[in-house]
Formats: C-alpha cells, sequence, structure tokens
C-alpha cells in the first residue's frame, strides 16, 4: 500500500482526505468533450482530475459500506486503476467517458471485494496452477469465455450437489456438512464424490 | 489408507479442515500414490467449476445495459438466481449507478450536465430491470451512512409499529413530482443472530413484494430503495421474519401522502 500512497502522492494531484465527497464545482469551465477531459486529466490538470475523480468517489460509494476498513485502499487502487487505463488509452468513447469511469470503479470494486472475502485455501495455491492475471479486465476476453463455459456446465449440474459444493467452499468440514444435512458422515463423502463424478464427467463431455 | 477413500476425503483436503490424523494419513498416500495424485488435480478442478462467478465485466454491462457482449442472457440470469454473492454484487452495481445519477441531478454543472439525461434514463432502466429480476427493491445500507442529501430521494426511518405508535412516530411521508423514491431504513429490534431475515411488503393484503435472506448491517439496519413508480397512495406494510422457523416477525408500517 505505501507504493501506492507514494505514487498518489507524487502526482500531487489527487485528494486523500476522506470527506467531503462533493466539493463546490459551480465554477466549473463550460463543458469539455470526454477526450479533452482524458487529455486534461493525464495531463495533470487541476479540474479534470476532480471532475474524473468525483465520478469515482460517487460510483464507489455503494461499496463502501461492504469494504469496511479497505473503503479507502480500494479507493487508491481505483484511482490508479482509471490512471492507468487511461494512460494506456483504452478509453475509445464507445461509450460517454463516465460512463467507462463508472464500469471501472464498478468491476475494480466487485474485484476488490472478492479478493477480500474469498477464502483462500494454502493448498490450493501450492498445487501450482497460476492464477490467470487480468491485464485489463474489460477485455479479458479469453478468460471470459472460460468463465462462459463453467457457468454454463455448472448450470447443469445437479442442485443439490452445487450446495454441497457451496459448503465445501465456504471451508466447512464433512462432520459439520453431514450434522447440518442430517446425514452420516459417509454418505456425505460419498455424495460430494459422486458430485464431483457429474461434473468431471460434464466438463470432460465439453471439452474444457 | 485405501484410494477410493482418500478420494472421497480430497475436498476437505483441499479445503483445509481434515481432522489432523487424517490430513497427515491422506499427505502421505499422496506421495506414495500417483494415482492419488491424479486424482488431486481433478478435485482441484472440481473447486475451479464449483467456484465459478460471474466475471465482473459481465456484472457491470449486465446492470448496465440488461445484457453482456456475448453473453446469454439466460446463462447470467440463472447464475444470479442461485448465486447470493453475485446478486449483491449486482444489486451495489445499480445502486452505484443511482449514485451516480442523483449526484448529477444536485447540478454538478460543467462536464456533468450533458451525461444527466443519459443517466436518468439509465437509472431507470436499472430500476426497471431490477424491477423484473431480483425485485424492486434495493438495499442501499451506504445511503444511511453518507451524510448527504440525495437528491430525489426520502430518507424515512421505520420502527416497528408498536414502537412507532407507542412514541407517536407514525407520521406521513409526503411525496411530491420530485421525489424520485424513498429510502426506507428499518431499525429492527430483532437480535442479529437470529439469521437472515424474510421480508414481504403488502398493500392491504396483496403481496407486492418478497424476499428471503436477507442480511442486516451490523448495527441491525435494513435499508430498502422504493422507487417512486412503484409507490402506492395510501399505506405499505412491511413484514419480516427471522430464526429457524421464520417465528419472531415485526411489522413496520408506511404511510405515503402524495
Ligand atoms: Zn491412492
Ligand atoms: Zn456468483
Amino acid at each position: 500500500m505505501q507504493a501506492v500512497q507514494n505514487l498518489v502522492h507524487s502526482g500531487g494531484m489527487i485528494r486523500t482526505d476522506p470527506s467531503p465527497i462533493y466539493m463546490n464545482d459551480t465554477e466549473r469551465r463550460p463543458s469539455l468533450t470526454d477526450q479533452q477531459l482524458v487529455d486534461r486529466f493525464l495531463d495533470n490538470d487541476t479540474e479534470a482530475f476532480q471532475q474524473i475523480d468525483d465520478w469515482i468517489r460517487a460510483a464507489s460509494r455503494s461499496f463502501r459500506f461492504r469494504l469496511g476498513d479497505h473503503w479507502e485502499d480500494a479507493q487508491q487502487e481505483i484511482r490508479l486503476e482509471v490512471m492507468r487505463l487511461l494512460r494506456r488509452k483504452s478509453f475509445q468513447g464507445r461509450s460517454s467517458l463516465k460512463t467507462y469511469v463508472w464500469k471501472v470503479v464498478c468491476h475494480s470494486c466487485i474485484d476488490y471485494l472478492r479478493k477480500q472475502h474469498s477464502k483462500t485455501f494454502t493448498t490450493l495455491e501450492n498445487l501450482g496452477e497460476k492464477e490467470a492475471v487480468t491485464a485489463d479486465p474489460l477485455d479479458s476476453l479469453s478468460q471470459s469465455d472460460t468463465a462462459k463455459a463453467l457457468l454454463g456446465i455448472l448450470q447443469k449440474v445437479p442442485e443439490e450437489c452445487r450446495n454441497l459444493w457451496r459448503m465445501i467452499l465456504a471451508g466447512l468440514p464433512y462432520a459439520q456438512m453431514a450434522g447440518s444435512l442430517g446425514i452420516s458422515e459417509a454418505t456425505t463423502r460419498v455424495r460430494v464424490h459422486r458430485c464431483r463424478q457429474k461434473a468431471a464427467a460434464l466438463r470432460e463431455k465439453a471439452g474444457i | 489408507m485405501e484410494c477410493k477413500h482418500v478420494s472421497e476425503l480430497l475436498p476437505w483436503y483441499l479445503n483445509e479442515t481434515l481432522p489432523e490424523g487424517e490430513r497427515a494419513d491422506v499427505e502421505h498416500h499422496l506421495a506414495a500414490c500417483p494415482a492419488c495424485g491424479d486424482d488431486l488435480g481433478r478435485a482441484h478442478k472440481a473447486f475451479e467449476l464449483f467456484n465459478q462467478h460471474l466475471p465482473s465485466r459481465v456484472l457491470v454491462d449486465y446492470a448496465a445495459d440488461g445484457e453482456a457482449a456475448g453473453w446469454e442472457t439466460s446463462l447470467i440470469e440463472n447464475h444470479l438466481r442461485d448465486c447470493e454473492e453475485c446478486s449483491m454484487e449486482l444489486t451495489l452495481t445499480r445502486q452505484s449507478l443511482l449514485q451516480l445519477e442523483s449526484r448529477e441531478k444536485r447540478g454538478g454543472a460543467g462536464h456533468g450536465r450533458r451525461f444527466s439525461r443519459f443517466y436518468l434514463f439509465n437509472g431507470l432502466a436499472a430500476v426497471l430491470i431490477a424491477a423484473l429480476g431480483v425485485g424492486w427493491l434495493m438495499t442501499w445500507q451506504d445511503l444511511q451512512q453518507s451524510m448527504e442529501p440525495q437528491a430525489g430521494y426520502r430518507v424515512v426511518d421505520l420502527f416497528p409499529q408498536e414502537a412507532a405508535q407507542r412514541s407517536g412516530m407514525d407520521d406521513k411521508t409526503a411525496l411530491d413530482e420530485n421525489t424520485n423514491g424513498i429510502a426506507v431504513t428499518l431499525h429492527s429490534q430483532l437480535p442479529l443472530d437470529n439469521g437472515p431475515w424474510r421480508l414481504e411488503i403488502r398493500e392491504n393484503d396483496r403481496l407486492i413484494w418478497e424476499k428471503d435472506k436477507l442480511h442486516r448491517d451490523p448495527d441491525g439496519r435494513f435499508t430498502l430503495i422504493l422507487p417512486a413508480t412503484m409507490l402506492p397512495e395510501g399505506a405499505l406494510t412491511v413484514l419480516v421474519y427471522s430464526g429457524d422457523e421464520k417465528t419472531a416477525s415485526e411489522h413496520y408500517r408506511l404511510l405515503l401522502d402524495r
């Protein structure tokens, strides 16, 4: 995080104080095109920064409660992400700049939330399969294709299996699962194993 | 340990909840048995499959447009029905759009002006999509915490009916043509450890909306956004139930005055 702080401060452009969220902005100059706004933003123009930062703040607020103590950190990451993407000329005017910023804010917040809340099992990580690194979440298409195929398969798996595995992913031991399902531990293990086989068969059939 | 037994235990070996003795046995066996080593890879793939969610990009596109390029809408919606996490993320994304829209309505001036019509439209679209999808209510806990007024949204605090009557709080909420909706915060007296809520909204005896498995904020409050277009004249009753048998309940009354 220190690196982030330094980067943010070295620009001297981004305010880091948590409030006020809306500044007195009645004296803004008349409207710029989105591309002018991006250019000024990249040119360290304070007002362009304030405009975009305003959007970032407004758009990220709905995530504040969920992000809890991480909210400020998440906002800094989002600012850097917006900056990074705009520098890479990733904004191409397909939508308005504001919509673009909103989308970046939202998917950054979602990814941040997922990172915070997903259980990390070290045993899994040690298996050596690398997590795919997303260079640009807005256009990581091949990753998205895999996700789409897997979700399609997941929906064909019996609901009972999805429920059983949800418990495993939530980190429940088999004894506790058996208890809450009202079945024996051995039955629990067998059912989970059968679900794994069903899922594997569906995956094989789909070829992924 | 037999291969079959090891194979059955692998999911819990991977989620790291095996009792210590069993964990050591499994590890021991895995080191010596290539077949089970392969099976560990397959168990890992099961983890990947069952832990699959909508990519954040897809969720955001769906929140904005009701669709995402290259994705069948039915695939998205089936997953949303099934997955609490993704539908919560979708709700937050829709709220984010409303936040941005209401910020524009406050007259941000400058660059923002040009966008407001588009955002008003999108905000309404988001509300309509919500109406067709997860129901027409949205939680907006954040609204309570932010101390700034939201343009067009009336913030209403509701207390359980008996408590409200005792303290004479059963006030009418006035609506005018500038009201985009009401953010209602339910201040529940039900203990938080009673578990998630079932919530019903009724107009007289007609059930307008219901939803299960709702979670309150850490202070026990729950905030709903009721878009103005969906608000009737007169009274709405909000019922909440909690507990395993859904036995504990509370009534709230919202009186609307146009
Ligand atoms: Zn073996
Ligand atoms: Zn999901």
